[in-house]
């Protein structure tokens, strides 16, 4: 592969190193992300916060750094790539976080910014660069479109290798060494052997080594046993002593043995119905409740992953059968098997991934699961007291859920609330006190005690309050009140949740107006075609955000599908900005062009917008308007973007600072912030008054 | 209109939006108050009043210094016009009836129950608070009902406890509403208990002792580095509290929450039983007890048991009488043994007292005393 500019090209063509570099940094990108997300525990709002300094830097990159040197930049973004992927295990120990500790946002911004900045910089470099060096006109459409492709291969490939096992440390070394090699070596035979190296380091997983030395030394006191690379998120397992603790992405899936969890988890179902022959567990690990589980009563664990079995070792962890490997969505849509009774095990409401257990949607699944007199548990972290509103909005979302859909939930107060859901739920404590002496239970922590202290009268009146109390009913199409919860346990959450209005965006809409305004005085075309390419990137970011969430909802497990949606995206973005360059290109007047493209563009846009917003469970339209964003959005980019050969990096850097501004907007929504309704239709609203303004101008 | 027209007006509009936000005051006492006006606030005790309208709290060892409309670290003080109020007096956040074997007490009436209650605030910052959904939030931030010391020691008696427990948050910050209780309590017959970290300064602590009956200390960690790493205070004025509550002759136990890899080195339980031997005496029970990850730590193990064996040996090794294992349910070491003759005293299966051997506070088999409140 040569690096130096095709000055050959006709037509549009496709810029070798344009697409190379879409390839090396789209597969950086989801590594890094990969990173990011076991670094801060799973959470959407840092993978978002990731997204948002990834585009803040690259397009900073883009604008301000001007170099000829395309190879030396190449050079230097593979080598940043070997060092950054250390930081993440390297930086929480530096800044004083404990394993196991949740990462406050400061932390993880400082973090992230170190890790990502000389990597996003010299990736915009490049891209300035490579545009630059390209002799036809329309360089930066020429070169966007080609690095979309690249983008698309690199995603492709990326997803295709770690549904292989491949790890991410190895994964880095092979980009880096094929990166390399492509840039050093001319001669075929050197070339070969390179080859050879690269499959020894696929097959012989030759990062793994470092990566355990680091992961070693990150979950010191205690010791590391082993990791195993999942679909997005590597699960490492530790042991302290006689306890094993397995984490998923950072996140902690659960201590084994955990008595008191296992017996709170399966008891209180069968005490209220002792009759279960089947039941399906959701959140439930099996090594960790299978012992409590008599033998009459077959239990099925349905998870989305279970290579993280091969963690646990001993005869302890033998009793793992029962798994049915599928996402609960999934299996609850698409099996006709009928349980006595399905218990669903809540987290804390730490990403959006917990988040689709409780809608409306999934509980309704689950409720035609059920036999006619089966019944539906769903556990979840409380609190023994008066509910801060954030938890008091979750568990009246999923009492009022449960309500609609059955005829009779109960529910069982403590630190952990459950809710009893079906035609007959009783959870009186003498019944359940008979029912536990007449069980083959023993259990030293299960008494009558547990059961008169959790269902004393002053509590039960206590809770049965708090869940007929009005609190802010949200829309169920995304997040809902959930994650703003997360960020309250840090002092700095407070600030999240002081800005929860609308003058947030509002100021953060003010500044990037009059930056646009200030810096483009008396550049009146330039201008429009500058703010139009904020408008599409911002919209295109922030309709691609809005799906990738609700897929998520309502189609289970995103990172099973995440190749395939960031694929969709990126193939709609290369057509769109091809058509765009193709259109721009047989076009005398710019202006007019400009206008009546963007006026497609916009119609496009609000296709996908509508889609998003008004259908609420089809997922091949929902699929659709995936594609349309990022058709829109490269449409929108490509139209606008050739006004501006003798400074290429310009647009680009428009660009992603409009999806900074559509990312920026799906953290709002993730905080709870805002319905997405109301951003998609401010986002909607501002299009129309943009082409209008465009119209008046042109 | 022209574009840039449109964006000059957009700016300025938003700019003339957004100003009036920005210099909007912060919440303040007066929004905790809610109908009521800054006069019907109670106000704190245990503070200096210094020059500026600056007040200096002396309640715990922070001695926080507070500016006009301020609060103290503990969020739930404020000073107004170099008055100092506190904002939970009454302010009941958190009420359950729970068995006193919860709190944990082990040596005071057992199988009784406490009407336990908490007000929002706490003057520590513990990573791990299991309570952090009360503990940790300002009182404007957290759900509560009005409940006045009569009222709750009514509902105390009314509920058969026969003890009101101050637990969940941090009774320290909530210090004259607990007082208070504690005296209107007595008043009815009913004991008083405090479930505390021991941040405390030695005087309101002396006002304290007399009106309560027992006091449970959480005791951190032995390490200071841990207090201030992890707890955000500091370990010698716990110690402090510890001794000067023994020396009052007011019944204690002692809760050391064991926290992986954190305080559960063998050096650091050896080195804790060293100074409690000569320092309150080998009859305060101490339990050592079971981590379960929450707030910050959420995703730590939980304490393997072989940890928590190992320190309720080294105890009982080091000559101490009553080292119990605490959130382990149905261990053997939830059981209150003789320290004279081995013999079973109290069973326990968890919070259920499954037998109650003493004889009027005696073991039934050595006939020596047994330290503790038993009626």
């Amino acid at each position: 592969m040569s690096f130096l500019p095709d000055k050959h090209t006709r037509g549009l063509g496709l810029n070798k190193n344009a697409f190379y570099l879409g390839l090396i940094s789209l597969a950086l990108q989801v590594v890094l992300a990969r990173l990011a997300v076991g670094f801060a525990g799973g959470n959407e709002i840092y993978l978002t916060l990731f997204f948002l300094l990834w585009l803040l830097f690259t397009g900073i990159g883009a604008v301000f750094i001007k170099s000829k040197k395309t190879s030396a930049l190449f050079i230097l973004l593979n080598l940043l790539a070997l060092i950054a992927p250390a930081l993440f295990y390297i930086a929480p120990r530096l800044i004083g976080i404990l394993p196991g500790q949740l990462i406050p946002p400061v932390a993880f911004i400082v973090t992230i910014t170190v890790t990502l900045a000389p990597i996003c910089l010299t990736n915009g470099a490049l891209f300035s660069s490579i545009a630059a060096g390209v002799d036809e006109s329309l360089k930066t459409s020429r070169i966007y479109w080609a690095e979309a492709l690249g983008a698309l291969g690199g995603g492709a490939l990326v997803t295709l290798m770690y549904l292989t096992g491949i790890r991410d440390y190895t994964m880095i070394l092979l980009i880096v060494i094929s990166g390399l090699s492509s840039h050093f070596i001319k001669r075929k035979v050197i070339r070969s052997l390179t080859a050879l190296l690269i499959m020894l380091v696929f097959f012989w997983g030759l990062g793994n080594p470092i990566e355990n030395a680091l992961l070693r030394w990150r979950y010191k006191p205690f010791d590391y046993l082993g990791s195993v690379s999942g679909r997005m998120v590597r699960y490492d397992a530790v042991k302290t002593s006689d306890i094993t603790t397995l984490y998923a992405g950072g996140m902690k899936v659960g201590d084994f043995p955990d008595d008191v969890a296992a017996q709170e988890i399966f008891y209180w179902p069968l005490l209220i119905k002792p009759n279960i022959k089947n039941i399906a567990m959701i959140g439930v690990e099996s090594p960790l409740v299978r012992e409590f589980i008599p033998k009459s009563i077959f239990a099925y664990f349905i998870s989305p992953e279970t290579d993280w079995l091969d963690l646990l070792d001993g005869d302890y962890f033998k009793l793992h059968r029962g798994y049915i490997k599928d996402d609960p969505v999934f299996y609850f849509k698409n099996h006709e098997t009928k349980y006595d009774a399905i218990i669903i095990n809540l987290g804390d409401l730490l990403s959006l991934y917990d988040k689709r257990l409780e809608t409306r949607y999934f509980l309704d699944l689950c409720s035609k699961g059920l036999r006619p007199d089966g019944m539906l548990f769903v556990r979840l972290p409380a609190y023994e007291g008066l509910w801060p509103d954030e938890l008091k909005s979750r568990i009246n979302d999923i009492y009022e859920n449960l309500r609609s859909l059955f005829g009779n939930v109960r529910v069982i107060p403590g630190d952990h609330l459950y809710f009893a859901a079906g035609l007959i739920a009783n959870t009186d404590k003498d019944y359940l006190i008979a029912n536990l002496e007449k069980s083959q239970i023993e259990s030293s922590y299960f008494t009558p005690a547990l059961i008169r202290s959790r269902l004393n009268d002053f509590k039960l009146d206590e809770v049965s309050r708090q869940l007929n109390e009005n609190t802010r009913r949200v829309d169920n199409l995304v997040i809902g009140p959930g994650l703003d919860y997360y960020f309250s346990r840090f002092k700095e959450g407070f600030n999240f949740l002081n800005s929860r209005n609308i003058w947030t965006l509002l100021i953060l809409f003010a500044i990037i107006l009059l930056a646009v305004l200030i810096g483009q005085r008396g550049r009146r075309l330039a201008s429009i075609a500058l703010i139009n390419i904020v408008f599409f990137g911002m919209a295109s970011f922030c309709a691609e955000l809005l799906v990738l969430y609700k897929f998520q909802l309502m189609g289970g497990y995103l990172y099973i599908a995440l190749g395939i949606l960031i694929g969709l995206f990126m193939f709609g973005l290369a057509s769109g900005s091809y058509l765009g360059t193709s259109i721009i290109m047989n076009r005398a007047n710019v202006p007019t062009t400009i206008r009546n493209g963007s006026i497609l563009t916009l119609v496009v846009m609000a296709a996908a917008v509508a889609i998003i917003t008004l259908i609420s469970h089809n997922i091949i339209l929902l699929l659709i308007s995936l594609a349309l964003a990022g058709f829109a959005g490269g449409l929108g980019f490509t139209l606008n973007a050739g006004y501006f050969d003798k400074n290429p990096g310009l647009p680009y850097g428009y660009d992603l600072a409009g999806a900074f501004m559509g990312t920026s907007l799906g953290t709002a929504i993730l905080l709870g912030s805002l319905s997405a309704e109301i951003v998609l239709g401010v986002v909607l609203v501002s299009g129309i008054i943009l082409i209008a303004t465009n119209r008046a101008l042109c | 209109m022209q574009r840039r027209d449109f964006i000059k007006a957009a700016a300025i509009g938003t700019g003339l939006a957004i100003c009036p936000r920005l210099y909007l005051p912060k919440a303040y006492a007066g929004e905790i108050a809610g109908e009521e006006s800054i006069k019907d606030l109670h106000e704190a005790g245990y503070y200096k009043k210094l020059e500026n309208n600056i007040v200096e709290c002396e309640l715990c060892p922070r001695k926080c210094r507070v500016s006009d409309l301020e609060r103290g670290y503990c969020g739930v003080r404020e000073n107004i016009g170099g008055t100092y109020y506190t904002l939970v007096y009454g302010r009941v956040c958190t009420a359950n009836i729970d068995p006193i074997e919860k709190k944990p007490f082990f040596h005071y009436l057992p199988g009784s129950t406490a009407f336990s209650i908490a007000t929002a605030g706490c003057n520590m910052n513990c990573k791990f608070c299991q309570n952090w959904n009360i503990s940790q939030f300002r009182p404007e931030d957290v759900n509560h009902v009005e409940l006045k010391p009569a009222d709750c020691a009514r509902n105390a008696l009314d509920s058969d406890c026969r003890t009101i427990a101050y637990t969940y948050s941090e009774p320290t910050i909530f210090y004259e509403y607990m007082y208070d209780c504690a005296v209107e309590g007595k008043k009815r017959g009913i004991r008083s208990a405090v479930v505390s970290a021991g941040y405390m300064q030695s005087e309101p602590l002396g006002d304290l002792i007399p009106v309560v009956d027992a006091i449970k200390i959480d005791l951190k960690a032995f390490t200071d580095s841990y207090y201030i790493d992890i707890c955000n205070g500091k370990l010698q004025p716990v110690l402090d509290t510890l001794v000067a509550i023994k020396k009052a002759g007011r019944w204690l136990e002692i809760v050391y929450l064991m926290v992986p890899g954190l305080n559960d080195g063998k050096d650091e339980i050896m080195q804790l039983c060293d100074w409690i031997l000569p320092n309150i005496g080998p009859d305060v029970p101490i339990h050592f007890t079971r981590f379960h990850p929450s707030y910050l730590l959420q995703n730590l193990p939980i304490t393997p048991l072989s940890s928590l064996e190992q320190a309720h040996d080294i105890a009982k090794a080091k000559g101490l009488h009553y080292p119990y294992i605490g959130n382990v349910f149905g261990h053997d070491a939830e059981n209150t043994y003789c320290h004279n003759c081995g013999a079973l005293l109290i069973g326990r299966r968890g919070f259920q007292i499954t037998a109650n051997n003493l004889e009027q506070g005696r073991c039934p088999s050595c006939q020596i005393s047994i330290p503790g409140v038993w009626v």
